[in-house]
Formats: structure tokens, C-alpha cells, sequence
């Protein structure tokens, strides 16, 4: 019998990592921005997407892969604005990952697209792991999850390039600090850029769409 | 919860490397995990056993090591966040203390470099 130690090193994290980069090559090969959005469940990243595809459609042409562990909803939410969508089940995993996107864009025409649009599972753990190839990491939040889900969640804020605190007009309603939560993301990230925003107020909208709108263009320039 | 899927990734990558080798058996599986990647020793240790029942690994032993990030500072300092949060007395598990260290010399809080690793490092096989 003998003995043997063998030495390995793979990362099976840094596996992903390598395939989300590829991934993000053959993006940037056909002139494409990709945007992940992660949340959690309820958060509101299907309702925020809507509204983007439906404004923003007018100025590029946009994609959107809908994740889910199984069924099919917000990607048919989505493709009755007549954009190309691809539902991606996840099965039993709570989160996209690169080998699931390298999949997906096959299906996805990217000569003809400007702007592809991730929306994530809803989760706010599992998805700060992953990395997909996206340009740009938008944590979602909204004030009905309560005002200290940001604390909770650090790693998904250090490691997002804009932060959405959603449906700002119910928080008297749910007992909840928006300016609290804003105050949370700054002292967990120094940089990033943090949105307000609610449905119903256009202002905070119109911000959102020209955050991803000026990001579009910044690839475009290159 | 994707404790199960980085499990299913580990077993299928030592399985393939030992049977490359020709080995009868797997006695231990060494694998070191950044503290800040989000995954829960515990259920990834129960994914494993789990995985290997009924292979050559079955039985086998695992390591877990933790892999404490390095941390730097604008300042220029640099040093490893193990050694930092003992100074201080700052629990460890605790994923926050490691995004709020400051920095011995001008105080300010540290940025860290990696941690987030999920690494089979090495197995002892038997040929």
C-alpha cells in the first residue's frame, strides 16, 4: 500500500470567477452591457427592470435573462414588453452562476443587443459569490425588508457598484428609515452610488434609467 | 445555500484527480475556505460526507482551514487580518469584523485582499 499526497489548489469559487470573465469578453466582443440584479425576494428588481426595458427600449436594444429556482413568471412579465427574454431555472440553486449565463446567451442574438439586463434570484447571500460577466452589480433593497437588512448583508454591498433602495414611499408605513438604510450602504462602501426610488415618484425613476443609460454609454465610448 | 453545489464541484474534481492516480482510497481531503466567502462549514461538511458515500472516498477525512484574508490599507500598511483581529479581541466567525478593521497606523478601515476562497488544497490518497 502506499501513501500519497497529491496537491491540488483548484478554488471551485475562483472556477466560476474565470468563467464569468470569459463571459464577459464575448459580451464586450458583440458591444453588449450587462447589468446583474440581485435582491431579495419581493425587493422589486422585476418591477424596476419593467420600467427600464420599457423606457430605455426606446434608446438601445435590450435583453434580459429572468432567473428563478423553478418557475417562469418574471421572465413572461418581461416578454410581453417585446424583448428577447430567457428564463433561466435555476433547479435547486439560489443563485445565477457563469456557467448558467454562457448557457443562456446562446440563445440571445448579441449582435443585435446593447443592453442585457440579469435579474438574479431572490437573494441577497448566495449571489455576492457569484460573478456572471456583468459590467455593472445593482443590490436592490427595499424599505419593507426593514431598515436593518442592509447590516445584515454586508458582503453584497461591499461588492455592488449601485445601491436601489425601493419602494421609499411605504417606509412610514412599515415602520422604516430609508435615510437609515442609505446611511448603512455608505458606511459598508465609500463609493458606490445609492438611488431612492419609487414607482411612483418620476424623479427617482428617471435617475434610475439614466444610471444605467449613462453606464451604456461609457462601454459604448469605451 | 449553495453549500450543496460547491460540494458536488469539490467530490466530482478529487475523484477525478485520484482516479488519474490510480488510487484505492481517499483518507483525507484538505480544503481551505476564505472567511469571507458565504458558505457554512457545517452544511458543506454534511454535503461532503454525504457525496463521497459509496466512492472511493468514502470515509474519508476532512480538513477544513480557514483562510484569513490579507488587509491593506491606504496608508500603504499591510498586514493579515488573523493576526489584526486577535489584537483586537474582535470574534472571529463574524463576517462584519473583518470589514471593519482598522489600520494600526493611521486608523482608518482596511480593505481586504480575497478571502473570498473555496480551495481543495490537497488529498492523501492510497494507491
Amino acid at each position: 500500500m502506499l501513501m500519497h499526497v497529491i496537491n491540488i489548489g483548484h478554488d471551485v469559487l475562483k472556477a466560476n470567477d474565470k468563467l464569468a470573465e470569459k463571459n464577459k469578453k464575448f459580451l464586450e466582443k458583440n458591444g453588449v452591457f450587462a447589468i446583474n440584479i440581485m435582491g431579495a425576494i419581493g425587493s422589486g428588481k422585476t418591477t424596476l427592470i419593467e420600467k427600464a426595458v420599457t423606457k430605455l427600449g426606446e434608446k438601445f436594444r435590450i435583453a434580459v435573462i429572468a432567473g428563478d429556482v423553478v418557475a417562469d413568471m418574471d421572465a413572461g412579465r418581461i416578454a410581453k414588453l417585446g424583448v428577447t427574454t430567457i428564463p433561466v431555472n435555476t433547479g435547486r440553486e439560489c443563485h445565477l452562476d457563469a456557467k448558467l449565463v454562457e448557457k443562456a446567451l446562446k440563445s440571445i442574438d448579441l449582435k443585435n443587443v446593447d443592453l442585457l439586463l440579469m435579474e438574479n434570484v431572490g437573494n441577497l447571500i448566495c449571489p455576492a459569490d457569484y460573478r456572471l460577466g456583468e459590467h455593472m452589480r445593482v443590490v436592490v433593497v427595499s424599505v419593507t425588508e426593514g431598515d436593518d437588512i442592509v447590516l445584515k448583508h454586508p458582503v453584497i454591498f461591499k461588492t455592488a457598484d449601485l445601491a436601489v433602495i425601493h419602494k421609499k414611499d411605504l417606509a412610514e408605513a412599515v415602520f422604516a428609515s430609508a435615510e437609515k438604510m442609505e446611511h448603512d450602504v455608505r458606511e459598508l462602501n465609500a463609493t458606490i452610488p445609492i438611488l431612492k426610488t419609487s414607482i411612483h415618484d418620476s424623479v427617482s425613476m428617471e435617475q434610475w434609467f439614466s444610471m444605467i443609460s449613462t453606464s451604456v454609454e461609457s462601454l459604448k465610448k469605451g | 445555500m449553495h453549500e450543496y453545489s460547491l460540494a458536488c464541484n469539490i467530490i466530482e474534481h478529487v475523484i477525478s484527480v485520484a482516479e488519474l492516480n490510480n488510487a484505492k482510497a481517499v483518507n483525507t481531503i484538505t480544503i481551505g475556505v476564505g472567511k469571507l466567502t458565504l458558505v457554512n462549514p457545517d452544511q458543506i461538511l454534511f454535503c461532503l460526507e454525504a457525496l463521497t458515500a459509496d466512492t472511493i472516498a468514502q470515509g474519508t477525512e476532512f480538513v477544513l482551514l480557514d483562510i484569513f484574508p490579507d488587509m491593506e490599507c491606504e496608508c500603504g500598511y499591510s498586514g493579515n487580518s488573523e493576526h489584526l483581529l486577535k489584537d483586537s479581541g474582535r470574534y472571529m466567525n463574524d463576517i462584519m469584523a473583518f470589514l471593519e478593521i482598522p489600520c494600526p497606523t493611521c486608523g482608518k478601515i482596511m480593505h481586504e485582499l480575497g478571502g473570498r476562497d473555496l480551495v481543495i488544497q490537497s488529498i492523501d490518497i492510497e494507491q
